[in-house]
């Protein structure tokens, strides 16, 4: 039984209607963009999550605020999920290279190739190939990047699949470092702590 | 945020002994070698039941748990309180959404597990079934609160599943604002006027015993947990998420001249260990299963929350799309 | 310049941010889809942000302190129009309202980045790229529900006609109007408004609703001189409702 609601909002709800909420099933279940973020210009794009959205842009707007409402951004990308090709995962020191063939013919078609050097670390945008499909993109990126290190896991995506912000854009996140309010670094007591300690002496 | 409390408890999936033991053998020495599970590599049957229970119940407490904070968005008083508890809430629902997708690699998809909640078959938080009746209870929930589930969360990001510990990678530094932000609130009442300071103490004297409820009876040490011990799921026992919690917050707590209701607790400096009044455990179990002051509130909000957003998500669903697992 | 021109400016917008920053922050937890409580939250967050600039310009003016003036004002002290202080309701106004809200605070700030008052035109520069999510975000939702379904297109249609009185009442003139725009502080209401149909006719024209003939509406006027809805106290007594309990207090 519902007592007394302390919070004004839900008072005017009308909570005590609430439905008993049959399971939906596949009903609400929208598909998944992945998303990849940029924190500074002269970082690297990286894997950060996923949002639910019903299309690309709208993956753009809600990716902007789940995933760099901190700190400072400069780009944000979006791809609905099925569109990623992903290699399986090698064994540590063992680079997913190895059993690829580089190839030095390039394609007519822009793939965004990502990689995971280590397991637990997100994946990280190693640059973009010309190639004829993501196998073939591939072959490229093995010819193309730097694979010193071995590379545990490869993702692969056609670059028109994506949704990437302009370079007009960017001023979405221009104020983003003056929100001091979501830092922890905005909360100093202990001068209020150690002013009481010593009144409390007196 | 999340505790400890009734995530462990036996679940119904294939004995690891029923696994076929080569791959059962090479899962567990990667975990021994401190690597990483990834969403498309074998893993037994119980390792992955155990992970979507426990990372959707967390998933819940964070949703549940942003209506008892929320209860004073509108009251915050000033600038800084109102822009800092929107922001905090707001993290809940955001760490929500990165927990449901954790979860959502290993194969549940999000509606299913909000199904689960609304539905009771699933669990959140015990704690988040009590009531804030003044501004100093929101200071309480951001300070001490958010600060037990940092034990565990720290804990937990050291955990073998990857898309969990890097979700809490990312909630552990939001929860450093919310720690920092509640402290903040909670000194000023401490240190302000006699009123201030009486309300501040009234809501410790009330969330002393959910807090405690927080971190889960003492752990039967089984063969479950052990197991669920050695393939790094359960990071750390209730009693010494407790310890580690009473051991950082109780001084702090002590030393703005604030009393905690309980005559027994000190630390034996002999054992290092807190010495405390057996919580009521009866009533842990009473709350858990439905019976708290507030449980039926949070579950007729979250439902109404729901209902009224449902024309919104049809209207934008796309038929064609196709609901994959995310990646990672 | 004149200051009771300016400050009569600052107070309209500043209100106007803070009341219906409130107002969305009502949404927080309760949204219709995590992602979006996410998003609509963070813009509330924006708007109080926003005021609270706003309240710092009229302090530097000699006005009170943020806190005093935002938390503390009686209703009929309120410079805000009366369309931000009307209850959330279903998703579906608080959606209407925001774009309809946030398209012409975009306007608003992208003429202030011209205006001879040099802090307001500052904070404008700020502000922009802010407030260009807003519409980015509000025109989205706008376009998707607006072809969604039969429902979605029902409801929406109906939160338009509704808000559209209440919003033409935004572009109340002040009773400076002519001094404000005779010192280039800002080009006018009238002007404004244009640029505001501009905007939204676009938007809707690629939506299945329809917006209705403004010629034919009376705007909601009152909200710039104090005249507010039964709604303002009871939000104010509730934003104040702790501060208020002992204002000398340090919160």
């Amino acid at each position: 039984m519902i007592k007394e609601i302390l919070d004004p909002r839900f008072q005017r709800l009308d909570v005590f209607k609430a439905q008993h909420t049959a399971p939906t099933q596949a009903l609400d279940q929208l598909p998944t963009y992945e998303v990849f973020v940029l924190l500074k210009e002269d970082g690297q794009y990286q894997h950060e999550g996923i949002v639910h959205a019903p299309d690309n842009e709208m993956a753009f707007i809600f990716a902007k605020e789940q995933y760099s409402r901190r700190m400072t951004c400069a780009g944000i990308w979006t791809i609905e999920t099925p569109n990623i090709f992903v290699s399986d995962y090698s064994e540590n020191k063992i680079s997913i290279y190895d059993s690829v063939e580089a190839s030095s013919s390039h394609g007519s078609e822009n793939y965004k190739i990502f990689h995971m050097l280590k397991r637990g670390k997100q994946h990280k945008y190693a640059g973009t190939v010309k190639a004829n499909n993501a196998e073939h993109a591939l072959q490229v990126a093995k010819a193309t990047f730097d694979i010193s290190k071995p590379i545990l896991n490869v993702w692969v995506a056609k670059s028109s699949d994506f949704y990437e912000s302009t370079e007009e854009d960017k001023q979405i996140w221009n104020t983003l470092p003056e929100k001091t309010f979501r830092e922890a670094i905005d909360y100093k007591g202990q001068a209020k702590i150690e002013e009481f300690l010593k009144n409390k002496k007196q | 945020m999340y505790g400890g409390g009734n995530t462990f408890e036996k679940i119904k999936a294939k004995d690891p002994h029923e696994e076929d033991p080569i791959l059962l053998a090479a899962f567990e020495a990667r975990i021994e070698r401190g690597e990483k599970i990834e969403p498309t590599d074998w893993m037994p049957e119980l390792y992955r039941k155990q992970l979507i229970r426990m990372i959707e119940q967390h998933a819940h407490s964070e949703i549940i748990g942003a209506l008892p904070e929320g209860t004073w968005i509108t009251r915050a008083p000033g600038f800084k309180r109102k822009l800092a508890l929107m922001a905090k809430v707001q993290d809940e629902v955001g760490h929500a959404q990165l927990l449901y997708s954790a979860a959502e690699t290993l194969g549940k998809p999000r509606e299913a597990m909000i199904d689960d909640l609304l539905t009771g078959k699933s669990k959140y938080s015990n704690i988040f079934n009590y009531p804030a009746y003044t501004w100093a209870d929101s200071a309480f929930i951001s300070w001490l609160v958010d600060a037990g589930a940092i034990v565990n969360q720290v804990a937990n990001s050291k955990g073998s599943y990857g898309p969990y510990s890097r979700a809490l990678e990312r909630i552990c530094i939001e929860e450093a604002f919310h720690l920092k932000f509640g402290h903040h609130c909670v000194i000023h009442l401490a240190t302000g006027t006699p009123t201030q300071r009486n309300m501040m103490q009234e809501a410790l004297n009330r969330w002393w015993p959910p807090m405690q409820h927080f971190f889960g009876p003492p752990d039967k040490v089984s063969a479950h947990t052990k197991v669920l011990m050695k393939w790094k799921v359960k990071m750390l026992s209730n009693d010494d998420t407790r310890q580690q919690w009473l051991d950082m917050y109780v001084p702090k707590i002590w030393e703005l001249g604030l009393t905690l209701p309980d005559d027994k607790l000190r630390k034996n400096e002999d054992t290092g260990k807190w010495e405390y009044t057996e919580p009521d455990w009866d009533e842990f179990k009473r709350v858990i299963n439905g019976d708290g002051p507030c449980n039926a509130e949070r579950i007729a909000v979250r439902k109404t929350a729901e209902e009224r957003g449902r024309w919104v998500r049809k209207a934008i669903l796309n038929k064609e799309a196709n609901y994959v697992q995310p990646l990672a | 310049m004149n200051k009771d021109a300016l400050k009569d400016l600052l107070y309209k917008m500043a209100d106007d941010q803070l009341i219906l920053g409130h107002r969305n922050s009502e949404w927080i937890g309760l949204g219709p889809l995590l992602e979006e409580d996410i998003a609509f939250a963070s813009m509330a967050q924006d708007k109080m942000g926003q005021s609270l600039a706003l309240y710092r310009l009229l302090q530097e003016l000699g006005e009170g302190e943020p806190d005093m003036v935002a938390f503390t004002r009686p209703a009929n002290q309120f410079h805000n129009s009366q369309f931000v202080e009307l209850p959330i309701g279903e998703y579906d106004f608080s959606l209407v309202r925001h774009f309809l809200f946030d398209t012409a605070d975009y306007y608003r700030f992208e003429m202030l980045m011209a205006s001879s008052y040099e802090p307001l035109q500052l904070l404008a520069k700020k502000l922009k790229g802010e407030c260009r999510y807003h519409i980015m975000h509000a025109d989205s939702w706008i376009k998707k529900l607006g072809n969604g379904s039969d429902e979605s297109i029902e409801r929406l249609q109906k939160s338009l006609d509704y808000s559209i009185p209440y919003a033409l009442g935004i572009f109340e003139e002040s009773k400076f109007e002519n001094e404000l725009i005779l010192e280039y502080v800002f080009e006018g209401e009238i002007k404004l408004r244009e640029r505001w149909i501009e905007h939204i006719d676009a938007v809707l024209s690629k939506t299945q609703l329809i917006l209705p003939d403004l010629a034919k509406e009376s705007p909601r006027f009152g909200g710039r001189y104090g005249e507010h809805t039964e709604h303002l106290q009871p939000l104010l007594d509730e934003m104040g409702e702790v501060i208020g309990s002992d204002p000398t207090a340090d919160w």
